[in-house]
């Protein structure tokens, strides 16, 4: 039974996970705690859903449509709203009202068209598999084969790509980094296509495991923004580690409690964290003005 | 007649509530989303204490107070050593936690069924029920409420938060107790959010904890951002705007079934529009770069 506990965990984590390392790739580079992510992951599994219940296009190439698509949205949104107020020195703060104003936006126009009732993505039971006493179903099993190859994949980019590089440069010293030429806005909207992508692709992999209704993106931003902090700002693979932990001790509190604990104990962990760790559990300690 | 009166009492009871929020926002550049928390804490402590113990809706209030002031010490003393984002993430998940407190804990607040037959003030055995008695009893309380916070902002108190939000380097380096100004004018706000909770429960005589859920944290932010914050006018601009956009909205005729959601499109439009072109609100002092 607990096993079965720990595999839902980690095929949910493995979602937050990718959604996490996403909003991580956003928050670094661009310092904007963007709310709109979880607007974007509700645009990719909406459109996914549009695609192949609507226009009858096949599953894998409405998987990909859809997410490549909500990741130029999300590039949109970068270059309509936020960049006009980076222009102006803004703070965090208008940001923050900002990026939660687009995702209000963008859930309320979602529900005027396909109504507030959840959706079911795809038809009939899935194939599943036995492990020990436990099942893991097909789409759970893609959950965590997806969340490892992005994994891989995003470790590779980071530590051996120019770019990937780049990106780590600019998250850890953004001043320092265009003071020494780094072409902040291709690093800008690369990150900001990244991140989205691999949000819409946990939104579309989630949407085919448990369907999906307008307000399903903000309990998983949620859980990934703990996990980024948890993992600790300016780190992007810590982000993607925390997410699997996350889904885990989430599902556990199921097991042992109920499920209606389950944002209420996500949030306990941020607390704790914020109290006595705010630079996440696998960063160092900073220099004092670098501090949260 | 009722109805328009029934709009003047919910718009009294958000004067409260964002001239609350003011405080933290504009003059101490906190930006909370913890604010409903205090709302709901305020409405379920005199709900249950006039229901389960029979307390006179009067004798609630230095409960309530207490336990507002106790729960902003609780919220604020580890949020505010934290800045911006982190801040702002703090009180959100002292937001969640209480929602899911009211919402799970069904023994004491009978979780999403609510709660119902919460009866109105009485003074000396005199009701304060009909919605012109109401409106009356509720006006004397705001305009109490508009003094103080008017005395507030002319005070060295007030000057010394603007001090903090416009630099709080130099007001540490000038030792103003900066930590300690933050944690008294969350205090103030927590207080005043909790009366306008219980104000609302003994209004409306039901509630539910989806009335004090992060929706209605930003609903609050949203009517100081728009209206602007750091002075007096700007909630109360931003509250008349916030209050009155669905009662217009209802009277053009759009559908039921859309109006909930084109109402939350024009504030969510509007926050965007203020934060791009306007950030100090629609008459505020306060710019929120």
């Amino acid at each position: 039974m607990l096993l079965q506990f720990i595999i839902n965990g980690v095929a949910y984590g493995s979602i937050i996970g990718m959604c996490a390392i996403g909003l991580a790739l956003i928050y670094n580079t661009t310092k904007i705690f963007h709310f709109a992510h979880a607007g974007i992951f509700t645009i990719s599994v909406y459109t996914f859903y549009f695609l192949i219940s609507k226009l009858q296009i096949s599953l894998i190439l409405s998987f990909f449509i859809s997410s490549l698509f909500s990741s130029f949205i999300a590039l949109l949104i970068d270059k309509l709203f936020y960049i006009p107020i980076l222009n102006r020195k803004a703070t965090s703060t208008a940001y923050t009202i900002t990026s939660l104003a687009i995702y209000i936006t963008i859930v309320n126009i979602i529900s005027i068209f396909f109504g507030n009732e959840t959706k079911i993505l795809k038809q009939g039971i899935d194939k599943t598999y036995e492990i020990g006493s436990a099942i893991i179903t097909k789409t759970q099993l893609l959950e965590i084969i997806t969340y490892l190859l992005f994994f891989l994949f995003l470790f590779l980019f980071l530590s051996y790509t120019k770019t990937g590089r780049l990106l780590r440069a600019v998250s850890s010293n953004y001043k320092l980094s265009k003071a020494l030429g780094v072409d902040i806005k291709k690093i800008r909207t690369i990150a900001f296509f990244l991140g989205s992508f691999l949000a819409a692709i946990a939104a579309n992999l989630n949407g085919l495991d448990i369907g999906t209704d307008p307000h399903s993106g903000m309990p998983i931003f949620l859980n990934s923004a703990v996990a980024m902090i948890v993992g600790g700002i300016g780190q992007f693979i810590p982000a993607a580690i925390s997410g699997i932990i996350i889904g885990i001790i989430q599902s556990l509190v199921v097991y042992k409690f109920s499920a209606k604990w389950q944002m209420a104990t996500t949030f306990v962990i941020l607390l704790i964290i914020l109290l006595f760790r705010p630079q996440g559990i696998f960063s160092s300690q900073k220099r004092i003005e670098e501090k949260i | 007649m009722n109805y328009l009166i029934h709009i003047i009492i919910i718009i009294q009871i958000y004067i409260l509530l964002t001239l609350s929020f003011n405080l933290l926002l504009g003059y101490s550049n906190l930006f909370s989303l913890a604010h409903a928390a205090f709302y709901g804490l305020g409405a379920y402590t005199a709900s249950l204490l006039m229901l389960n113990l029979n307390f006179n809706y009067f004798f609630t209030i230095p409960i309530i107070i207490i336990a507002a002031s106790l729960f902003s010490i609780i919220v604020a003393s580890p949020s505010i050593k934290l800045k911006g984002d982190y801040f702002m993430l703090s009180t959100m998940a002292f937001q969640i936690l209480i929602f899911n407190i009211f919402n799970n804990w069904i023994e004491l607040t009978r979780g999403p069924y609510g709660i119902s037959g919460i009866p109105s003030p009485s003074i000396l055995g005199y009701q304060l029920s009909g919605p012109y008695i109401y409106c009356l009893f509720i006006s004397i309380v705001t305009l109490i409420s508009i003094t103080i916070f008017y005395r507030l902002h002319k005070s060295l108190f007030g000057l010394f938060l603007k001090s903090i939000r416009d630099d709080e380097m130099l007001s540490i380096s000038l030792a103003k107790p900066t930590y300690k100004l933050k944690i008294i004018s969350f205090v103030i706000a927590g207080i005043f959010a909790s009366i306008a909770g219980s104000l609302y429960a003994t209004y409306i005589s039901y509630i539910d904890p989806t009335i004090f859920s992060l929706e209605e944290s930003v609903f609050i932010m949203t009517a100081v951002v728009v209206g602007g914050s750091g002075n007096l006018k700007g909630p109360l601009i931003g509250t008349l705007f916030i209050i009155t956009i669905p009662e217009i909205l209802r009277f053009i005729g759009f559908p039921d079934s859309i109006a909930a959601n084109l109402r939350q499109i024009i504030y969510a439009i509007t926050l965007i529009l203020v934060m791009r072109y306007r950030p100090q609100g629609l008459v505020g002092e306060y710019k929120l770069e």
